[in-house]
């Protein structure tokens, strides 16, 4: 690399008869260029020490400072929700009422002799060994259902499904009571309900029976079934199918039902709902048409039966508390085409998921290496897509034109005449009833 | 967000109507309306809204509609599952539980519960690990998780461990499905083609506030640099 100086002296030297083009020398001419990285680029060369030595320049005094004015994540989460609801769930259930500690001990002693009794068992390490050992399981049922991790089991159980949530909407609590609830099949066969079963709505269309053990005679219960996810206006309100009050011990048929039985009616396409029973503590005998409002004895409207569980429980805390819960899972079946029909007496809703909307580039007039029916359908309003399904439909149905003949196989007959390639693959489309066509009933 | 919408069968209905109707001979009955009860009804006036929310967190998952943490495939273990099973073993006894992708128990099933312990002799055992599996199945099942994924495909550990293997197979005694990611296709667009322009930028039920990203700016000076017009920054598109 020659410098300006060696070279004027050089040009001296030779006597100047040189001409120099000055556009040659590149560090005598500063060269803008355009800054792509504006933040980074012009805070180092600002503070790099040699940036005045150097080809490039820095043109504009200005630093990129807006990340500074950036608003912080706290901030931002202020302006989206300006009054946010910090509150911790709370325990709304019974209060524990704390077993006798002398007999907790002396049970206590007695398991732990039984397991070292159980370890120095010399056909029970056989039995290990070879794998032939075989629990009783109905037995290991029984017991689990006695013990306290069963009532645990239902509660983060009920977390997973949020249940807790959507009845109550800053409340929780431990379930102290299993229910033992039981739909009737066939003959003596039985459906049981746990926590989160899954179901055939056909199942729970007769009223279950209850059993429960009470700690006292004299206590009185009410048990509650609704469903958490059916309700068809509102989302955050539920459907009541099930409302008995003032039970005395547990004995389900000595209460009052102040709404009957109305078995759980998921629309067909809206996926698993969640039917919930919730068994509640009374102090005292409770008027409820006083308390809380008149509910529907044996109406069927779907209006009266909207319920809210959060609003239920605000305005009879003091008088109940929550004690037991179980719940199960259905989906549409075809009983529940009947319920609508001959129980609601109303037409049935059929909804399909609703999807987000598809991310589709901006259309362009040509495009290479895509088939131009599947670019161009990409584009179409829905609705004029459908209509097409719907009067080829009609075309076909038409009692006008007498039966359709439809051969068996219609993808492997070879076509009457000549078509290009397109719109032989449109034809397997329509016959294998894939994409829009699988709109067909058909 | 679980939002159904109704179909466009209104339309499809009609049409089976009318053709039930030309099927029938006799043409009085075809032109005089039908009696049905749906007039003298409580639900007669009862309007279904066209948006249901199912606010079950978990049915997406079952109709394979849920999002799934697809994304790693090179790393072990794999994270493209809804529920799996583990054992773990502790100074003395053996604990059995499913999780959730999210990190969540669902369910726990372990020696120290009196119920199971009564019948064992040691805790730690393989056997006592398959009947663990044959009872975590049982409450599972009952508990509505009907699905598990086996995340030791291709493990050593997995290989070696008589427990582990013994554990699996008390889980298949117990009725459970392992599900294969393979076949679990995710549903992200119905087959449809087109695009409903009449919905397509409204969401009736959530509307997120209106506020501009900071990058905007940014990417906006940057058109304008690599265009050249570099004086544009100076007059004004910065506000």
């Amino acid at each position: 690399m020659v410098s300006l100086q060696h070279w004027s002296i050089l040009c001296r030297l030779v006597g100047s008869s040189v001409k120099i083009n000055q556009n040659f020398i590149r560090h005598a001419r500063v060269i803008p260029i355009p800054d792509p990285m504006p933040y980074t680029t012009a805070i180092w060369r600002k503070r790099y020490p040699y940036r005045h030595r150097g080809q490039f320049e820095v043109h504009h005094d200005e630093t990129y400072t807006k990340d500074m004015e950036l608003k912080t994540l706290a901030e931002r989460k202020k302006e989206y929700n300006p009054n946010p609801l910090n509150v911790k769930s709370v325990n709304i259930g019974v209060p524990h009422i704390p077993i006798n500690e002398k007999l907790r001990k002396e049970e206590h002693k007695k398991r732990i002799a039984h397991y070292t009794a159980q370890r120095e068992r010399a056909d029970l390490k056989k039995q290990h060994y070879d794998g032939t050992l075989q629990l009783p399981l109905d037995e290991v049922r029984q017991d689990f259902v006695n013990s306290s991790i069963a009532r645990l089991t239902v509660h983060t159980i009920a977390e997973h499904y949020n249940i807790y949530q959507d009845l109550f909407k800053h409340g929780y609590f431990i379930p102290q009571i299993m229910l033992n609830i039981v739909y009737p099949y066939q003959n003596d066969e039985v459906t049981p309900v746990f926590s989160g079963n899954r179901l055939y709505a056909k199942d729970a269309s007769k009223k279950p029976f209850v059993e429960f053990t009470s700690p006292n005679e004299t206590d009185l219960f009410t048990l509650v079934f609704t469903n958490l996810d059916g309700h068809l206006q509102q989302d955050d309100s539920e459907v009541l199918h099930w409302f008995v009050g003032n039970i005395p011990g547990s004995q389900i048929d000595k209460g009052e039902t102040l709404c009957s039985y109305l078995p759980p009616f998921p629309p067909n396409g809206t996926g698993w709902h969640r039917c919930v029973f919730v068994l509640y503590k009374q102090n005292e005998k409770i008027n409820f048409t006083e308390k809380y409002q008149q509910l529907p004895g044996e109406s069927v409207s779907l209006e009266k039966r909207t319920f809210r569980t959060s609003e239920f429980f605000d305005k009879m805390h003091n008088y109940l508390r929550p004690i037991g819960l179980s719940f199960f899972q259905c989906h549409w079946d075809s009983s529940v085409k009947d319920v609508f029909h001959h129980v609601l007496k109303m037409k049935e809703p059929h909804y399909e998921f609703d999807f987000e909307a598809r991310h589709l580039p901006p259309q362009e007039f040509s495009v290479e290496y895509k088939p131009f029916n599947w670019y161009l359908d990409q584009y179409r309003d829905r609705k004029d897509v459908n209509e097409e399904v719907i009067k080829h439909y009609l075309e076909v149905t038409c009692p006008f034109n007498g039966y359709p003949k439809i051969s068996k196989y219609l993808v492997a007959v070879p076509n009457e005449k000549w078509f290009p390639d397109w719109y032989k693959y449109e034809r397997v489309r329509y016959h294998k009833r894939q994409g829009k066509w699988a709109m067909m009933p058909f | 967000m679980n939002l159904y919408r109704p179909t466009n069968s209104s339309i499809l209905s009609f049409v089976r109507l009318c053709f039930q109707r030309y099927l029938s001979t006799d043409v009085a009955i075809a032109n005089k309306r039908p009696e049905t009860s749906f007039t003298k009804s409580e639900n007669e006036n009862y309007k279904v809204s066209s948006l249901i929310l199912n606010r079950n967190p978990r049915t997406l998952e079952w109709q394979n509609l849920q999002y799934r943490t697809t994304g790693w495939p090179l790393q072990y273990p794999p994270k493209d599952y809804i529920h799996k099973a583990l054992l773990e073993r502790t100074g003395r006894h053996l604990i059995s539980r499913i999780e959730h992708t999210s990190g969540v128990t669902c369910l726990t099933v372990t020696t120290r519960e009196y119920a199971i312990r009564k019948h064992l002799g040691t805790t730690q055992d393989r056997t006592s690990a398959y009947w663990l599996g044959v009872i975590l199945g049982q409450r599972a099942l009952e508990c509505g998780i009907t699905r598990i994924y086996f995340h030791h495909s291709g493990n050593r550990r997995y290989e070696k461990s008589e427990r582990l293997k013994k554990f699996y197979i008390g889980l298949c005694d117990s009725g459970i499905e392992f599900e294969d990611n393979k076949k679990q296709f995710q549903l992200t667009k119905d087959d449809i083609d087109g695009v409903n322009y009449d919905e397509q930028f409204k969401d009736v039920r959530y509307q997120p506030p209106q506020i501009q990203f900071p990058p905007d700016l940014y990417h906006e000076k940057l058109h304008y640099l690599q265009l050249g017009l570099q004086n544009k920054i100076k007059k004004g598109v910065e506000s």
